[in-house]
């Protein structure tokens, strides 16, 4: 039986807000945030923006210059057996950014969304309203109450970070969130709606149980409930964890699921100083349609899919720490998927309508199978500044996506910085199949500055 | 004994190129070494005293001057608590500037976990990243991590003499690596009061070149061990100068708590 969401909303919302003002009132409560205008300078290619199916006749309104605007408010309360976290992010973006950089995200939240963008964009936050050509969003990001009857259990019922695993630029070990971008880490940091029991008997041991709800909305069936478990061993130079979960609609095969069964392992090994790491995750299907060879839905892959990371790391001690990663992605598409991809969006965009569903398979570094990341941070510590160069290669869609920054301290209170990103992508064959290719934006600017409070 | 032995055996070959009067000297400086490796081991011993504190409390104020620009002050509590096993246990949390506040470094013996104040994410780092400048300071992670651990139960020390520090007068040892050690340095100088037996400088070498030095100053009585509350370390490779002010001192502090040196707890942190 299905009730209405508005009441379930209303339940969750005082169920939530009792156990929080309890702890609000006999905790030490800090208050912080951050606000974060940015500006966008693209490089339009020689075709301008609308040369590729993605972005027929420029549909999306990319321009040259588009600003983004980011506040983030956040509360926290501890208490010496309870606590409260609530984190909130408002904000404002062009629509073109669905393009840019968010697509991946809203694959995850509404895969089979097909049609305008209008519905397409009810995947990409709590609440939305659209100005044309700016998108407004609430996030609820962090929305939770832990109780700690004992030091070594941990209880938290509410929107939580699950956030786990050592790559930089992919966690396959990570079951509980939606794929993170390895260009942009900080891009969607919002929680998964869970009761999650920790427990830790002693400091070599871990081990987390929790049952959560897919991440949008506000009222589920039963058989959409997930159930999951990560444990985590020490020993010293090496740490070793095992997930699993168990996905909700595993028994409707023609249904899209975004959480199907799956069982991680991932490990850290420090090797005299140099960090080596790997996660590995099978599941039971794969998260990621297929496109259709002509204008048709997109196609659901059954059976078992793994994927796997590699990964090194090494701190100089001049400062300059670099990282090397492979991923090999299971839910990638090989040659022919790409090229049925391509071929798929140049039939719908004949008529400059590209479904949503085929906009939201757009996922750079997660396109193609096989994915290289090389990073280097070097501190400039004289400025207060930090560089970072991340490049990431796909050899199979023969792609590169470079993206060097910088981030500076502008102020003494150390309250305002200012980060320079430069996004780079670049196609080195001819195929028009691959990532780099579709990007109605190859290139582009960003700027911004960050307030801290 | 076995000295003497060793001037027997070595006479032959040495007495064709060195004259006699140097071996005299030798032997004097050979015969003398036992007992001022045994003095270096009391001086040591004495200064290490600092580091009986356990269960320790912090909160102090770390400023790193850069070509005379101070930098923004950042605000950090430190929690020590060795393992029943011996091993050394640190929590640094760092709670401003805003940018910085909510990142902490959890050290374990050679185990570092760092939590991310930009994503939350707490993730286990390589024991290199220990090298690295803890916070931007010219403190590196190790430098702050393991002050519960002991010079002396890591590094042999041998007597270097006597010399004046900013008008005090003082023992100087050259501290090396205990065999089966690994250090970030490969030689410390320390330089011990005579008359309190304060750590009042330590340099760090590496390659054959001092790096850095650290002062001591304004020790004060926690419990019963007078701790130094001033800390700077002074950047021998760039123009910089990071000082650590320590507001707040407790040993065998409630405020230190078992829960706090697991990867778990992170998890908690603001």
């Amino acid at each position: 039986m299905k009730r209405p969401s508005s009441r379930i909303a209303i339940l969750a919302f005082t169920v939530f807000l009792i156990p929080a003002a309890g702890i609000m009132l006999s905790a030490e409560v800090k208050f912080s945030g951050e606000l974060k205008p940015e500006l966008v300078f693209n490089i339009p290619g020689s075709g301008g923006y609308d040369n590729t199916p993605l972005n027929p006749g420029n549909w999306t309104g990319i321009n040259d210059l588009m600003f983004r605007s980011e506040i983030n408010l956040k509360l926290n309360a501890q208490g010496d057996t309870s606590a409260l976290d609530l984190w909130f992010q408002v904000k404002q973006y062009p629509m073109a950014d669905l393009l840019i950089g968010s697509a991946f995200i809203a694959e995850t939240m509404n895969p089979g969304g097909a049609g305008a963008l209008d519905e397409y964009s009810t995947a990409v936050a709590d609440m939305f309203y659209i100005v044309d050509p700016y998108i407004f969003t609430l996030d609820i990001m962090r929305a939770s109450a832990s109780w700690m009857p004992v030091d070594s259990l941990r209880i938290t019922l509410g929107r939580q970070s699950f956030l786990t695993g050592y790559g930089y630029g992919w966690n396959p070990v990570d079951l509980a969130n939606p794929p993170k971008d390895p260009t942009d880490p900080e891009a969607y940091l919002r929680g998964v709606d869970a009761l999650n029991i920790q427990y830790s008997p002693a400091s070599w041991i871990n081990t987390r149980f929790y049952g959560a709800v897919p991440s949008q909305g506000f009222a589920w069936g039963y058989e959409q409930m997930l159930a999951g478990a990560e444990i985590t061993l020490s020993v010293p130079s090496l740490e070793f964890k095992l997930a699993g979960l168990y996905g909700g609609q595993e028994s409707s095969s023609d249904a899209y699921d975004i959480y199907p069964h799956a069982g991680a392992a991932a490990f850290y090994l420090d090797i005299l100083g140099l960090g080596v790491y790997g996660e590995g995750v099978v599941r039971s299907r794969s998260r990621r349609n297929i496109p259709a060879d002509d204008d048709s839905p997109s196609i659901i892959k059954d059976g078992p899919v793994y994927s796997a990371l590699a990964g090194l790391e090494y701190y100089f001690s001049s400062g300059l720490v670099l990282a090397a990663e492979y991923f090999y992605n299971g839910e990638g598409w090989n040659d022919k998927e790409r090229k049925d991809y391509s071929k798929s969006l140049l039939d719908q965009s004949i008529n400059e309508e590209i479904t949503g569903e085929y906009l939201a398979l757009y996922t750079p570094t997660y396109f193609a199978r096989h994915n290289v990341l090389m990073n280097l941070m070097i501190p400039w510590y004289a400025i207060e500044s930090n560089f970072n160069l991340n490049l990431i290669w796909s050899p199979d869609s023969a792609s590169i996506i470079l993206t060097p920054n910088a981030v500076f301290n502008l102020n003494y209170e150390g309250t305002l910085t200012s980060e320079i990103w430069y996004s780079g992508m670049y196609s080195y064959d001819d195929s028009q199949k691959n990532e780099a290719w579709l990007s109605p934006v190859k290139q582009s600017i960003w700027v911004n500055l960050r307030y801290y409070f | 004994m076995k000295i003497k032995l060793f001037l027997l055996t070595s006479r032959s070959r040495l007495n064709r190129v060195l004259p006699s009067s140097f071996l005299i000297l030798s032997a004097i400086i050979m015969a003398a070494s036992p007992l001022a490796a045994q003095d270096a081991s009391a001086i040591l011993d004495k200064a290490d005293r600092i580091f009986e504190l356990d269960r320790v409390y912090s909160r102090s104020t770390l400023t790193v001057t850069r070509s005379g620009r101070e930098q923004a002050p950042q605000v950090m509590e430190g929690y020590d608590l060795e393992s029943s096993t011996g091993i050394a246990r640190s929590l640094s949390v760092f709670l401003a500037p805003p940018r910085v506040a909510g990142t902490a470094y959890l050290m374990m013996g050679d185990d570092l976990w760092v939590r991310f104040a930009s994503t939350g994410r707490v993730r286990k780092m390589s024991s290199s990243a220990k090298k690295n400048s803890a916070a931007g300071s010219d403190f590196s992670y190790a430098d702050m991590g393991e002050g519960s651990n002991s010079f002396s139960t890591q590094y042999q020390a041998s007597y270097d003499g006597e010399e004046r520090i900013n008008g005090t007068s003082c023992h100087r040892l050259i501290l090396t690596p205990s065999p089966g050690e690994q250090h970030d340095y490969e030689q410390l100088t320390v330089w011990i009061t005579k008359d309190e037996g304060h750590y009042l400088r330590i340099q760090y070498s590496d390659k054959g070149a001092p790096v850095k030095y650290m002062d001591m100053e304004d020790y004060r009585l926690v419990g019963d061990i007078e701790y130094p509350f001033l800390i700077t370390m002074h950047s021998l490779a760039r123009d910089s100068v990071s000082t650590v002010k320590t507001e707040v001192m407790e040993f065998d502090s409630s405020k230190v708590e078992e829960r706090f040196f697991n990867t778990a707890y992170l998890d908690t942190i603001r």
